[in-house]
Formats: structure tokens, C-alpha cells, sequence
């Protein structure tokens, strides 16, 4: 019984967590990084619907809530060719979670279309796998990684998740709000 | 059902991985269904093809594709090949939502109708007698009580013919795998992996049955 109720209430804090959104997205890895360029760019590393939506979403919120000059998310699709199209991410498998390996992003590719996209910085957000705890809806599980050209060095990084809904994007838009707010902040490229 | 047995069932904690919210395997076990059984499906040229870039799909693939050339006289072409032949492999083939397939049906054509025309582009580029094409739209963990944790996978796919493009047969399975004591000393994805493994076995088995394809 006892084991039983602790189930539930992971269970219960996983959907909590989910659903207000209480997550860690975002993490520079140099405490005293100072940002030396102003332009930015989010790319899906995923090419499918939901993983171009998040990178639409935060793109849209980093416009509003950060210092960064973003490339509009039409631009973006104008200037890669194809977008999106796969990239391949920080980890080594993705099932029911992601399993994260920050090294083997392909730097390469990125340098390609930073190259294409002709900006200072690129925030990739992959979204491989989606879970469902039974009820409407279910856990994009993501990561998302900020570099910073030339170079393609690493700023910082993070893994979270969002809860999608079909007809519902509210959870959606939160999380998305929430993940611009800690890259810029993060950053220190916050709006003031 | 007994107050014991309904406390013991509240407390198992389910877990699906949705390929977005694609449709789900069901019941119904068809490893590999001939959709026409008067048609004779003969080894040729094929190319196992993953439905989209996701773990599971592309995992599934592989195996089918190492089973194929080890038990069979198919001409399989490999991944390594496919990858080749078609830049941007494997890119996402439509599958069908839950609501548009019917729980009980044995011979699910599982691709969107519009997606046809990227299989037989796909096809255009393999140049096979066959493209087998496969996901795993829906993946389940079942966790709690005694039983431990059991990872479920529900493979579907769809085997074309070519010339013509026809859909010649269907795939619509479920296979589990459980932990044991052993999971401590094992990769994460092991119970995961090993459930695929056994459906592209089972997949291979029925193959070779219907098409009399063994080595």
C-alpha cells in the first residue's frame, strides 16, 4: 500500500511539474559568460511539427522578453534549406527519456547553417520523444542548446519538458515563455 | 473484483510513449499479414524502411533488416545503403490517428493517403521489388506491484509491392519485456530495446512463413 502511494505521488508531482511548467531549461556553463554578439537564431533539430512549434514559440518570446535580435522564424525557413531538417542532438537514445550526452550534437551541421543564417548565436531545441501518463496530452521531452559563433562553443544547455494538449497550446506558450525567460536571463540579455 | 486486487491495480503506474498522437498497436497480434492471400508475395529485392527518425522506428528497422539477411533469401538492402540512395532518410511517413483505424482490424494500411507518393519516391531512388515500411507508434511502461516493470512496444507496418505500389501486407503486433534482476547491471535501454528485438524476431518469422523465404 505504502509503495502504491508512493507511485501516485511521483506520478502526481511529474503531471504537477509538467503542467505549471517547473523546470530547469536553461543553464550557462560559464557563470561570468558575457554575450559578445547580439543576433540569434532557434532551429528545430527535430524535423517534426511539434519541435518546429516549441522553436516558433521561444523564438517568438525571446523577441519579446530578451535583447537578442531574433531572425523571425519565417526567415529561418527561407534561409536553411530544408527546414527543418535533422540534426543530430545531444543524446545517445531517446525512449521514455532522453539520454543526454552534451558532446555529440554535430557541430558541423551547425556551423553549416549558422553559416547560412549569418548569426552570432543558434538556440537548437530538439523534442525526439513524447510521453503520456494515461490522461489527454502528453510530455514533449526536449533539450535545447545555445553555441556561439564563431566557434560553435557551447554557451549552456538544458533538458525539460512541456506538456502538449490537442486543441490546447496554453501549457505550451507557458513553457515557451519560461525557456526564453531563463536563456535571457541566464545570459544576462534580459529585457529591462 | 475484490477491494485487495482493486488497491493492487490502482497502484501499477502506466507510462505510453506517443509518437505525437498517432495511432495505437491495439490488440490485435499480425506480425506480418498478407492482405491478399490468393497473391503470392515471393523473396526479391526489399529495403526495411523506418516511418520517421524516432528511436523506436529506426531501431525496428535495423533489426528487420538484420534478420532479413540472416534467415532469408531476400536481397535486403542495408541501412548504411538506404541512407545512400535517399539523402534525408528516414524522414517522416504519415501515419493514420487511433480514431481512423478500427480496434479489431487485421490488415491496417497504416500510411496517410497522401504519403504514398513519398514511399514511391522513396522506391524511385531503392529501385526494390519491396519497401517494408515500419514504426512504433506507441510504446508502454507498466511499473509497480509485484510484477516489476514490463516495457511494451506496438510495432506497425506496411509492405508495398513494385511495380503497381501496392500494399501487399500489414504488420499490427505487441511484445513485451520485463526487468529483472539483472536490469541493475544493464544499459537503460535495455528491456526497451530487447522488446523491439524480439518483434522484428517475430516480424522475420511470420515472413518467412508466408513468402517460404528461409535460408
Amino acid at each position: 500500500m505504502r509503495n502504491g502511494m508512493g507511485l501516485r505521488a511521483v506520478l502526481a508531482v511529474g503531471l504537477a511539474l509538467a503542467v505549471s511548467g517547473c523546470f530547469n531549461a536553461f543553464n550557462v556553463l560559464d557563470s561570468n559568460f558575457k554575450s559578445k554578439g547580439r543576433s540569434l537564431a532557434v532551429l528545430a533539430g527535430v524535423p517534426e511539427e511539434a519541435n518546429v512549434a516549441v522553436a516558433a514559440l521561444v523564438a517568438d518570446e525571446l523577441r519579446k522578453q530578451s535583447r537578442y535580435q531574433i531572425v523571425p522564424h519565417a526567415q529561418v525557413a527561407q534561409a536553411v534549406k530544408p527546414y527543418p531538417q535533422l540534426i543530430k542532438g545531444p543524446y545517445r537514445s531517446a525512449y521514455f527519456a532522453i539520454d543526454v550526452d552534451w558532446g555529440l550534437t554535430d557541430k558541423q551541421k551547425l556551423t553549416a547553417l549558422q553559416r547560412a543564417l549569418g548569426v552570432d548565436y543558434l538556440y537548437v531545441i530538439w523534442a525526439p520523444t513524447a510521453v503520456s501518463y494515461g490522461g489527454s496530452g502528453a510530455n514533449l521531452q526536449l533539450v535545447g542548446q545555445l553555441f556561439e559563433f564563431p566557434g560553435a562553443k557551447e554557451v549552456g544547455h538544458g533538458a525539460f519538458q512541456l506538456l502538449v494538449q490537442k486543441d490546447n497550446t496554453t501549457y505550451l506558450k507557458q513553457g515557451a515563455e519560461k525557456v526564453a525567460r531563463q536563456l535571457a536571463e541566464e545570459t544576462g540579455m534580459l529585457k529591462r | 473484483m475484490t477491494a485487495r486486487l482493486r488497491r493492487r491495480f490502482t497502484t501499477v503506474l502506466v507510462i505510453v510513449l506517443t509518437a505525437g498522437l498517432a495511432a495505437c498497436g491495439g490488440v490485435v497480434y499480425k506480425p506480418f499479414n498478407p492482405i491478399d492471400d490468393k497473391r503470392s508475395i515471393k523473396p526479391a529485392s526489399i529495403a526495411v524502411v523506418s516511418g520517421s527518425h524516432r528511436d523506436g522506428d529506426v531501431k525496428l528497422a535495423q533489426f528487420v533488416t538484420k534478420q532479413l539477411a540472416d534467415r532469408t533469401t531476400f536481397r535486403v538492402l542495408s541501412q548504411e545503403e538506404i541512407g545512400k540512395r535517399a539523402p534525408g532518410y528516414p524522414s517522416a511517413i504519415g501515419i493514420k490517428k487511433a480514431d481512423e483505424i478500427k480496434e479489431d482490424d487485421e490488415k491496417v494500411v497504416w500510411f496517410v493517403p497522401s504519403e504514398k507518393a513519398k514511399l514511391d519516391a522513396l522506391q524511385a531512388r531503392l529501385k526494390v521489388d519491396y519497401l517494408y515500411v515500419v514504426w512504433i507508434p506507441r510504446m508502454v511502461v507498466v511499473s509497480g506491484g509485484n510484477s516489476g516493470t514490463t516495457y511494451y512496444v506496438y510495432p506497425a507496418g506496411n509492405m508495398i509491392a513494385y511495380p503497381g505500389g501496392r500494399v501487399v501486407a500489414s504488420t499490427r503486433m505487441v511484445k513485451g519485456s520485463s526487468t529483472s534482476l539483472l536490469a541493475l547491471f544493464r544499459p537503460k535501454d535495455y528491456y526497451i530495446v530487447d522488446a523491439i528485438e524480439m518483434s522484428a524476431e517475430a516480424i522475420v518469422d511470420e515472413m518467412i512463413d508466408v513468402t517460404k523465404s528461409k535460408k
